[in-house]
């Protein structure tokens, strides 16, 4: 069971041109470790560089202390999961990895279809459809399930919310947390609300650097100014009088109310 | 205008298994942002690519200016342009310059036209700056900037955005708000907005909802902030929800 990843001095480069850096962070088992920024600042880079598809770094990327070698142990969920597939099926597209690894496919089939219907799907009336005739969020359900079948101890997803209807994002927090107590999860997002009460901490990515966060102390920045990071603003107005406070209520309305209720009594 | 009038549609390559819309009828006016909203497999972008002609009904009849969907393939294609969720399937060109000009030479416009058309669309968009770089340059919200463009010069009365906010970081949602208001201000098209993102409903002056295909709400978003909508079929914002709470304890 994999412990943490650690970064260290990991600077990222594209044509030569940095694009972010130096990253010193460590993100660990038990929680998700969740990387924010605006378009371009290096987000999707960096997960291509840990799954070592990006070789324009300086620095090092380690796992449990050794040098990290991408090869068999991340999975990564692209950002435009359809751009990717390449299966005749939703079956073979979510299989794919574990037949390559030579295993039985009557297991794996079971594998399969048990992670598409884990994802929302319906195993049954899905496996035999062609991926591309699948709504946007759909193609994204079938992406995280072929993500998932083999959970190496590595998994990073690249927005994975983006396209899911609201009980799809809830079920991927579900899953994602249940995963992450023996893996190491990253996961790209535009975002975080949702994600804030099972992730422990964040790497922002902003003007070429990069600073990791501890949750509370992400939310206290953002509620305290505006310029920091655009969490919601009701949410930012309901508690700014409250800034100095350890520990942030969720963000959402029951939360949020519940806890200015308190404060009231 | 838009006018559905019962239309029936159903993907026949996988009739048993799909959603169907059974006699839909409604109208959408111009001049207004309309939110087309719903969760996965609603059918709400089946409802886009029926206004756009690139879907034909079964049964009934779908206008847009005026011009059936059905028997005017065409003209529609020209009046409806559509701004897809992912900005790599719909750039063609390999310059920002070249793909905002590949829509003027569908239309036959005359080679010397172009770049004063193609220059003045890039200002109005904020991306003059970017029109000699090769479009694997640009950051995603470039990206949708220059889908936008290169859907306007062709001078379309209707605008279709097929979840644009799903894909933008929070600093280019508020942006792109910003930028459809004018849009709307100052090019008088009519807008339609496909989305799932709670937090874009206050932005819509008309929000249609669907479920499995039937349309099941057609209001303002003050109108569906107090609907009593069934349990799952669509998550209010949190802000609204909050204020509810707020609303109930203050009565």
């Amino acid at each position: 069971m994999p412990e943490d990843l650690h970064l260290e001095k990991l600077e990222l480069f594209y044509q030569r041109q940095k694009v972010c850096g130096p990253i010193n962070c460590r993100f660990s088992r038990g929680k998700i470790n969740l990387v924010v920024g605006r378009a371009g600042s290096g987000k999707s880079t960096l997960l291509k560089a840990i799954a070592g598809f990006h070789n324009e770094v300086k620095g090092s990327i380690s796992l449990d202390s050794q040098v990290f070698q991408a090869d068999g142990n991340i999975a990564l969920a692209f950002q435009n999961p359809e751009n990717l597939f390449f299966n005749p099926t939703v079956g073979e597209e979510v299989c794919f990895a574990l037949n390559q690894k030579g295993q039985s496919r009557d297991s794996n089939e079971e594998i399969g279809k048990k992670w598409l219907e884990r994802w929302g799907l319906d195993a049954q009336k899905y496996w035999h459809k062609h991926p591309l005739e699948l709504s946007g969020g759909e193609k994204r359900k079938v992406a995280l399930s072929a993500c998932t079948v083999l959970l190496p101890p590595v998994i990073m997803l690249d927005e994975p919310l983006a396209g899911l209807d609201y009980a799809g994002q809830l079920k991927l927090v579900e899953i994602l947390e249940e995963i992450a107590c023996d893996h190491i999860v990253l996961l790209v997002t535009h975002d975080p609300e949702l994600l804030l009460p099972i992730s422990s901490g964040i790497l922002f990515l902003q003007n070429e650097e990069a600073d990791y966060y501890e949750i509370n102390q992400f939310i206290r920045n953002a509620v305290s100014s505006s310029d920091f990071y655009p969490l919601p603003k009701w949410y930012c107005q309901a508690l700014r009088p409250f800034d100095g406070i350890r520990e942030f209520p969720m963000i959402n309305a029951a939360s949020v109310h519940e806890f200015l209720q308190k404060k009231v009594e | 205008m838009i006018l559905f009038d019962r239309v029936s549609f159903r993907y026949k390559s996988n009739e048993e298994t799909s959603f169907a819309i059974r006699e839909v009828s409604f109208s959408c006016r111009q001049n207004l942002i309309h939110g087309f909203i719903g969760g996965n497999g609603s059918g709400k972008s089946t409802y886009a690519r029926l206004i756009a002609g690139l879907l034909h009904p079964e049964a009934g009849k779908i206008e847009v200016c005026g011009l059936d969907t059905s028997a005017e393939d065409a003209q529609i294609h020209r009046k409806v342009g559509i701004i897809f969720q992912n900005p790599d399937n719909q750039i063609v060109g390999t310059t920002v310059e070249e793909d905002i000009a590949f829509g003027l030479e569908n239309l036959a416009i005359p080679t010397n036209d172009m770049p004063e058309k193609i220059q003045q669309i890039a200002e109005e968009m904020g991306i003059e700056n970017l029109l000699k770089k090769p479009v694997h340059h640009l950051s995603g919200g470039q990206k949708q900037l220059l889908c936008i463009a290169s859907v306007l010069v062709m001078q379309p009365e209707w605008l279709i955005f097929d979840e644009p906010t799903s894909h933008l970081d929070p600093w280019s949602r508020r942006n792109f708000w910003k930028m459809l208001e004018i849009l709307k201000q100052q090019r008088q098209v009519g807008i339609i907005v496909i989305s799932q993102v709670s937090d874009d409903f206050e932005n819509f002056d008309s929000i249609r909802l669907f479920a499995d295909g039937d349309l099941v709400f057609t209001g303002s978003p003050e109108e569906l902030k107090v609907a009593n909508m069934a349990d799952g079929l669509i998550h209010l914002p949190e802000k609204w929800q909050f204020e509810k709470l707020r609303e109930a304890e203050n009565a």
